[in-house]
């Protein structure tokens, strides 16, 4: 038993043809929306700027905030992508023969359904530890490929900068605001060839705080530095927020740099 | 309770007609008012400010489903209100007002005699006719503002109206109480404070509902006019029940060496969006801006703060403090904007926040605007939550969960309580805080 009234929220005569309708729940703002021939209704406030959803595109069960990008799941609520992370309401919806009905879910209801949404929260970080996992086995500890002394010469057997080249490169982005390169901060994960193509390779990186301004400068300079290695026609830059940095990432350089001990 | 008054629409041609009726003011008022009726069409059809309005949800807000009160209560009605401030101290002055009609007003015989004017703003239209003319909504809050300032300018109904004669010293603070009794009804009282040369005044407002369920609309405007040497503090506590809306412009203008202190207090309503400016229009002007509030349930409060800095070697020092609980949001919007010609500013900017529970959401954006390169201007906004640690601590001392989070709550307001000069003014906030927290033991 939900502790809240049914409220006929939108008749027959306003949902006609329609996918799509803010109605008010609750006295909260809501968007009613219609997939495959259910009805959903969320709150219509974006829980990472507060704003409305209302315009936001519509696919696959998600809903995409207009304005940054966040996406948030129109059955249970959850936030599916930065720069959003806390869930939005949803309410129950009731199709009676005057039109649609809809209330908050009882505590209970909700309660279950987050148990659930945690379960797949679960499943989900357990595909992301062995995804860190897998990084790891990469060997792309900063401080170890780095500081090789022996990787002097930094073509390998195909004539193609190897790691260290690349790397190389790398360190001339410096991070406007620590003024440490990219490296020695850890921000590197990963460098690959692409399998189909030597020439392209994949940089898996992260910023310090999901948050930094310096991201999209840095992402571009971090491009444009492995593109000016010869054999590099390409690179693809991916950003990871997983494993989240921290500063033991960075190189005892970079510490001292920064004056943390 | 009483008899069915007479109802005016406040969005439509035929309302303003009939609210017009009900006046008998003189012909430039009426103009103006059409005017400001004119514009506020007009501005409707057009999108609110981005800047100012982009967090501020207004899908909950409908216009017209308030109505103006045409008809005088009967006298003796503001006694229904539980004020927070009337009955703490002892006022040179007071003046009260029930769904936008004055109800009563009183000013000590001796501060009459000095030309002292402390009455309701529609009797100073007929009594002081040039005064008003001059200052009202022409200098500080202008009907061009927005919908809600032109808005306000057709409608604006009872209000205050305080002046005080040049250095003329006003000891004892003035009262103003501003109230709601009937459902759905709109007040949009004004008011307009004139403070000549040398004068000094404090002038303590306060809003309050008959009940605690009725909803009810404010639509308000505050003029601070003060002038060269002047002194003015100024406090207006918003204490509305939580099912009313609350929009307001206020405006403070300084003159040479002027002093403002002004307070806002705010703790009621369901929604509120107050658009506050001070202006430095003299050279050594200088304003402190506090602002205390505190939201529960779901309540939504927003601000837009601006200092102006429009003359050298002016000084203004804003602080905010905001608590949030339960589902509530607070939204402040704060920026410091310095004139080419305003050298040797030195001008504070700083909101702090207290977030009690989990879903509740403050939004904090400072901001500076500097077009002088000789000022000291700082800005810092902050957000936390009462530390867990904090309530163990004083729990481990004997002291109640409960006493715990007031103490902690009460010592995050004290850095804002301790710059207000007026001792009920701070008593009142305190004892208000704690009602709010609810346990009032």
């Amino acid at each position: 038993m939900s502790d809240f009234e049914w409220e006929l929220i939108a008749t027959n005569d306003e949902i006609e043809g329609k996918q799509r309708l803010s109605v008010i729940v609750d006295d909260t703002p809501a968007l009613l929306i219609q997939l495959s021939s259910f009805w959903y209704v969320i709150e219509d406030v974006c829980t990472h700027d507060g704003q409305p959803l209302t315009e936001g595109e519509i696919s696959d069960g998600e809903i995409k905030c207009p304005r940054h990008g966040a996406r948030f799941d129109i059955k249970t609520g959850v936030a599916l992508c930065m720069p959003a992370t806390q869930p939005i309401r949803i309410f129950e919806v009731s199709v009676r023969e005057e039109g649609l009905y809809s209330r908050p879910y009882s505590e209970k209801d909700l309660k279950s359904m987050q148990e659930t949404n945690e379960l797949e929260e679960i499943e989900g970080t357990s595909e992301g530890e062995n995804k860190e996992t897998a990084l790891v086995d990469l060997d792309m500890s900063p401080s170890e490929s780095f500081y090789d002394e022996s990787a002097e010469d930094n073509l390998d057997e195909r004539g193609l900068p190897n790691e260290a080249a690349m790397l190389d490169a790398l360190k001339t982005v410096i991070d406007p605001e620590l003024f440490v390169n990219i490296v020695d901060l850890g921000l590197i994960y990963d460098i690959s060839r692409k399998e189909e193509n030597e020439n392209e390779v994949v940089l898996t990186m992260t910023l310090t705080s999901p948050a930094c301004p310096a991201g999209p400068q840095l992402i571009s300079q971090a491009k444009a530095a492995l593109e000016s290695l010869p054999g590099v026609n390409d690179a693809e830059i991916q950003m990871t927020l997983s494993p989240p940095w921290t500063p033991e990432m960075m190189t005892e350089e970079a510490r001292d740099q920064l004056g943390i001990f | 309770m009483q008899t069915v008054m007479p109802q005016i629409s406040m969005t439509t041609s035929d309302g303003f007609e009939s609210f017009l009726e009900t006046r008998h003011e003189p012909d430039w008022l009426t103009q103006r008012r059409r005017d400001a009726f004119a514009l506020y069409q007009a501005l409707c059809e057009t999108e609110l400010e981005p800047e100012e309005y982009r967090r501020i949800d207004l899908r909950l807000f409908r216009p017209d489903s308030y109505h103006l009160v045409s008809q005088q209560p009967e006298t003796g009605e503001a006694n229904q209100f539980s004020t927070l401030m009337e009955h703490r101290g002892e006022f040179g002055g007071s003046v009260a007002h029930t769904d936008g009609h004055p109800v009563r007003s009183h000013l000590e015989p001796e501060l009459v005699e000095q030309g002292v004017i402390f009455c309701d703003l529609g009797e100073a239209v007929s009594k002081h006719e040039e005064l008003v003319k001059e200052h009202l909504m022409t200098r500080a809050v202008l009907p061009e503002a927005d919908r809600f300032s032109a808005w306000h300018a057709a409608f604006w109904t009872g209000g205050l109206f305080l002046y005080v004669p040049r250095h003329t010293s006003i000891e004892k603070p003035l009262h103003s109480l501003i109230g709601l009794a009937t459902a759905k009804a709109a007040d949009c009282s004004h008011t307009l404070v004139v403070l000549e040369e040398g004068a000094d005044a404090t002038l303590l407002e306060e809003t309050a509902s008959a009940n605690e369920k009725d909803a009810g609309l404010h639509v308000g405007a505050v003029e601070l006019i003060v002038a060269a040497e002047a002194r003015l503090r100024y406090v207006q506590l918003q204490n509305w029940n939580d099912s009313v809306f609350h929009f307001a412009h206020q405006c403070g203008r300084v003159e040479r060496d002027g002093s403002l202190q002004w307070t806002v207090g705010s703790l009621g309503s369901k929604f509120s969006h107050i658009h506050q400016d001070v202006m430095l229009d003299g050279k050594g002007a200088d304003a402190q801006v506090n602002g205390v509030a505190f939201a529960t349930g779901r309540q939504k409060l927003s601000f837009y703060t601006s200092q102006w800095h429009k003359a050298p070697n002016t000084h203004s020092d804003l602080l905010y403090k905001e608590v949030v609980r339960d589902r509530s949001r607070m939204i402040w919007r704060g920026i410091i904007d310095v004139a080419p010609a305003a050298q040797k500013t030195d001008s504070y900017q700083r909101n702090d926040s207290l977030i009690l529970s989990n879903d509740a959401r403050v939004d904090a954006i400072p901001g500076l605007k500097i077009e002088a390169d000789d000022v000291r201007c700082t800005h810092g906004a902050t957000a936390g939550q009462v530390d867990e640690e904090q309530i163990l601590y004083c729990m481990s001392r004997g002291i109640s969960q409960d006493e715990a989070m007031h103490m902690i709550v009460n010592g995050f307001f004290q850095q804002v309580f301790d710059r207000i000069p007026v001792e009920i003014v701070r008593e009142t906030l305190s004892q208000s805080v704690q009602t709010k927290l609810g346990f009032n033991n």
